[in-house]
């Protein structure tokens, strides 16, 4: 045998780009990217008509300042070569895209290293602007640009590196065998959870209980709605980092479930209040797409119109019961994504199969009880830590800038306050 | 299982049809204040209008 032909056998073919995959997740990240504005016209929509600017600020600007921070120190806190192998955090080996070049095969082998960066980037983008809707009207802006720096690195980076990180060592939350597809628990349980501590924190609006505070523009909301659901597309079916069967399923699964939490929402809301709500139905969908979110790389459609129907169901009922506690998350962050994110993590326990993928696990459904408890690890670590460490950065940041407008500048609107600007000449 | 789940799934979709048919059309002409922004009387939420 001659040496070629030896060398031939033993050495493994060299990591190749393919240029299919590469173009869906091209397409993937840009679709990732529409959903951030997409959330600022469904915030936009829900708030008054004086602090609608200053909503959409909120999601805008985080998609401006995240990006930068992502580059310089985000990328590779969370997907770095893992500090001591703990799979905590990601050591600063990548700052500032060092290094970030070729193909990494341990994150993606057969698209572009920097890609997945990026695609990861809009994630990272999307997590704290979530958050927003809990603060929203009533937020000074260089609290919330302060907050958004410190968020993403102390809270985002850290959860994301335990669930996905992969690089020296898995995060440890993925060696423990969580299953987490495209974001349940780094995404929204992380955001949900801090909203609901911004709520909690920040206190209720002047006049909160007492006038009313209506949408102030119900086709932004729908039409925000609908362009989260359009990206949502690269949001799950893109994490498959390929163009595959699998992206193919997650893409079904996702249309599926937040079609289901759109019906689901709109009954219950027809059955309580007498009308099936427009509102509603927008919430609904977003409540299905988050509860389906964890799930989409490992359930099939069966599963998913039940996740979607839960998901509907229990973030509905999150708001009737948020608004029976009295706290004033303004937009119901935490009912939609911190409620819905935490069903779609157990329910990925629940329905998981490795008919749908081979490379995850099977859920208490297909004979694997112990999933379920798994799930309820990454849950419980990801609140607590979400819950903690926002505490702390609101609280110094209350201390050091101060973290509300004035009541009078409140009263007088977010727009011609901090923006110098107004929505509408009417 | 699969078979199981798709049941479930049939009949949660089956029933929410047959309760939009006993539904009411619509609500009264609702006083713009209240009917399109809470449920009922517990909630200043936006969401859920």
């Amino acid at each position: 045998m001659s040496f070629l032909s030896i060398l031939l056998q033993t050495t493994p073919p060299a990591p190749k780009i393919d240029t299919g995959d590469t173009a869906w997740i091209l397409v993937s990240t840009a679709l990732v990217m529409l959903m951030t504005p997409a959330l600022g016209f469904f915030y936009g929509g829900l708030v008054r008509s004086k602090n609608v600017l200053s909503t959409i600020m909120h999601s805008f600007f985080s998609l401006a300042v995240v990006s930068v921070v992502w580059v310089l120190w985000g990328y590779t806190l969370a997907f770095g070569p893992s500090v001591g192998n703990a799979g905590i955090i990601g050591g600063l080996d990548w700052f500032g895209l060092n290094g970030v070049t070729g193909i990494n095969t341990n994150y993606a082998a057969t698209i572009p290293f920097p890609l997945h960066m990026m695609f990861q980037m809009m994630f990272a983008v999307i997590t704290p602007a979530l958050i927003t809707g809990a603060f929203a009207e009533r937020k000074r802006f260089k609290a919330f640009a302060v907050f958004l720096v410190v968020w993403v690195t102390l809270v985002y980076c850290p959860i994301a590196h335990w669930v996905w990180g992969l690089q020296g060592a898995k995060g440890w939350l993925g060696a423990l065998g969580a299953l987490d597809f495209a974001g349940g628990t780094v995404v929204h349980i992380a955001s949900g959870i801090a909203a609901l501590v911004c709520a909690l924190v920040m206190g209720k609006r002047v006049g909160f209980g007492k006038e009313q505070m209506e949408a102030h523009d119900v086709p932004m909301v729908v039409l925000g709605a609908g362009l989260l659901w359009f990206g949502w597309f690269g949001f799950n079916a893109g994490s498959a980092l390929g163009a595959s069967d699998l992206a193919v399923n997650a893409f079904v699964v996702t249309h599926v479930s937040a079609a289901m939490g759109a019906i689901t929402w709109t009954t219950l809301s027809w059955i309580r209040q007498g009308a099936p709500s427009v509102l509603g139905a927008a919430a609904g969908a977003v409540a299905g797409l988050v509860a389906i979110t964890p799930a989409s790389g490992y359930v099939n459609a069966s599963s998913a119109l039940i996740i979607g129907f839960g998901g509907g169901a229990i973030c509905y009922f999150g708001v009737v019961l948020k608004s029976r506690l009295g706290f004033d998350d303004a937009l119901d962050v935490f009912a939609v994504h911190g409620l819905g994110g935490i069903w779609g993590a157990l329910a990925t326990g629940l329905f998981a199969t490795k008919t749908i993928n081979p490379a995850g696990n099977d859920g208490l459904f297909y004979g694997n009880p112990g999933q379920v408890l798994i799930q309820l690890a990454g849950v419980g670590a990801t609140i607590a830590w979400s819950g903690g460490l926002t505490f702390v950065i609101l609280k110094v940041i209350d201390l050091t800038i101060g973290l509300r407008v004035s009541e009078k500048e409140e009263q007088a609107g977010l727009d011609g306050v901090l923006h110098g600007e107004e929505a509408y000449q009417v | 299982m699969d078979t199981a789940l798709l049941v479930v799934a049939t009949v949660a979709f089956v029933m929410q049809m047959f309760a939009w048919a006993v539904l009411p059309n619509a609500k009264q002409v609702p006083e713009k204040s209240k009917e399109f922004s809470s449920i009922g009387d517990e909630s200043k939420s936006k969401v859920t209008v």
